[in-house]
């Protein structure tokens, strides 16, 4: 009984420690989309917006790759999944702050 | 017949779980969600990007291009003029030359104010095009999608709600120019008022009005002050007698977050309505997937749709922001 209470402590522990990093690696994200954004605005030169909006958008992605390799369940379909977003979001941010 | 009816029904309604809800049929990820669902949605979304901008035959065939017309401001400012029991506004063809002359100077010398570097006063473009007035008013915009983005904003700050709102007033000119200010593509929007000398001497008869031959020819007039605390000045002329210059108070304050988020939708172009409407639908899928997984605990081998969901949110969040210019 004691060993089961033990075992289920520590998989609350586990479950509070995926949660954390989870968190963390989500937020690291969104500070970096808002970053990205920040600094696109500032930006009036065309090439370099364009050259922050493809960096970001890689960024999503290899964002994605890391983030499924911590959790070691990373397949194709993981990385097809996070190329289309990132596509769309260049595309969105190209048809915000482009002149196309 | 029926069954048959009956079996398409059910094809349809499979069709639909399939496509949105996870379950065990979809592998606990809706197609919708997936990779080829997503390369759907893009193909969707340009299409109707170029549909929308070729219907509203906007400047540019991709992207969120401006869709600002002259009569659309002057309609807009004349409703909001009507709205308060005022008479509208005439459009006067030498003001339009006038505000298209100030939008010209603008790019061409690179600034972003009411007075040129030079000392030059938007009163000369009056001149310019020889508009004789007893008031006069200038309203500038910058950097907005709409027509109604741009009076909206007028609206919303004191000194330009005071031009649109000026009874004194009688005619008006627009005009929208494209062009490259401060290294940056932009389209500047120059709105002019005026009341022109004729209309002053015939409503005033104990008035010796006619003030109007003031306006000068030379570039740089003396004695115009900018405007500080209040919206309205009083410009003194060479030959001592007044004239009532209108112009708003210099309002940077004005920011995005002062506007509501409906005004944003209101004032957004089609392309950028069409835009939002399927991100939104994107990022409503993606929540209600990231819920029903989270509460059923289902193990499943997919990417995680939250992550995708805060990118979609952002994304709709900088779609709505776009055509938030500013005004001066």
């Amino acid at each position: 009984m004691e060993a089961d209470q033990s075992s289920k402590k520590i998989e609350d522990q586990d479950v509070d420690k995926h949660r954390r990093e989870h968190f963390a690696q989500y937020l690291l994200l969104i500070i970096i989309f808002v970053f990205s954004v920040t600094i696109i605005w500032q930006l009036k030169n065309t090439n370099s917006k364009l050259l922050v909006i493809t960096a970001f958008s890689l960024v999503y992605l290899l964002w994605g790759v890391w983030h499924h390799q911590e959790e070691r369940n990373f397949t194709l379909s993981h990385f097809l999944e996070y190329l289309m977003i990132s596509i769309l979001i260049f595309l969105v941010l190209a048809f915000t702050f482009l002149p196309i | 017949m029926f069954f048959g009816h009956k079996d398409n029904l059910e094809k349809i309604e499979d069709f639909i779980l399939k496509l949105t809800y996870p379950h065990e049929h979809n592998n606990h990820r809706p197609h919708a969600i997936r990779s080829q669902g997503v390369l759907f949605f893009l193909v969707v979304i340009i299409l109707l990007q170029v549909v929308s901008n070729v219907a509203t035959k906007s400047s540019s065939v991709l992207g969120f291009a401006t869709n600002i017309s002259e009569t659309e401001v002057i309609n807009l400012t004349n409703g909001q003029r009507g709205q308060n029991g005022l008479a509208g506004l005439k459009t006067n063809s030498s003001l339009n030359k006038a505000a298209a002359l100030k939008a010209k100077d603008m790019l061409e010398d690179d600034y972003w104010a009411h007075f040129a570097p030079d000392g030059t006063s938007p009163w000369y473009f009056f001149g310019m095009v020889n508009y004789k007035y007893t008031w006069a008013g200038e309203n500038l915009a910058r950097d907005f999608a709409t027509s109604s983005g741009v009076v909206s904003a007028w609206m919303a700050s004191s000194g330009h709600r005071a031009n649109i709102l000026n009874s004194n007033f009688t005619e008006i000119g627009v005009a929208v120019v494209d062009g490259n200010l401060e290294g940056e593509d932009t389209t500047l929007v120059v709105q002019l008022f005026g009341r022109p000398v004729t209309v002053a001497a015939a409503s005033e008869t104990t008035s010796d009005s006619g003030t109007g031959e003031k306006v000068k020819a030379s570039k740089v007039e003396a004695n115009i002050k900018l405007p500080t605390e209040e919206p309205k000045v009083v410009a003194q002329t060479e030959s001592e007698n007044q004239e009532e210059i209108a112009a708003p108070k210099v309002d940077n304050s004005l920011n995005i977050a002062s506007l509501p988020p409906f005004s944003l939708v209101k004032n957004a172009t089609t392309s950028q309505k069409v835009t939002v409407s399927l991100l939104f639908m994107m990022f409503a899928l993606l929540v209600f997937d990231s819920v029903v997984v989270f509460r059923k605990r289902h193990l499943r081998i997919g990417s995680h749709s939250l992550a995708h969901a805060s990118m979609i949110l952002l994304l709709i969040i900088i779609s709505l922001l776009y055509g938030s210019g500013s005004v001066l």
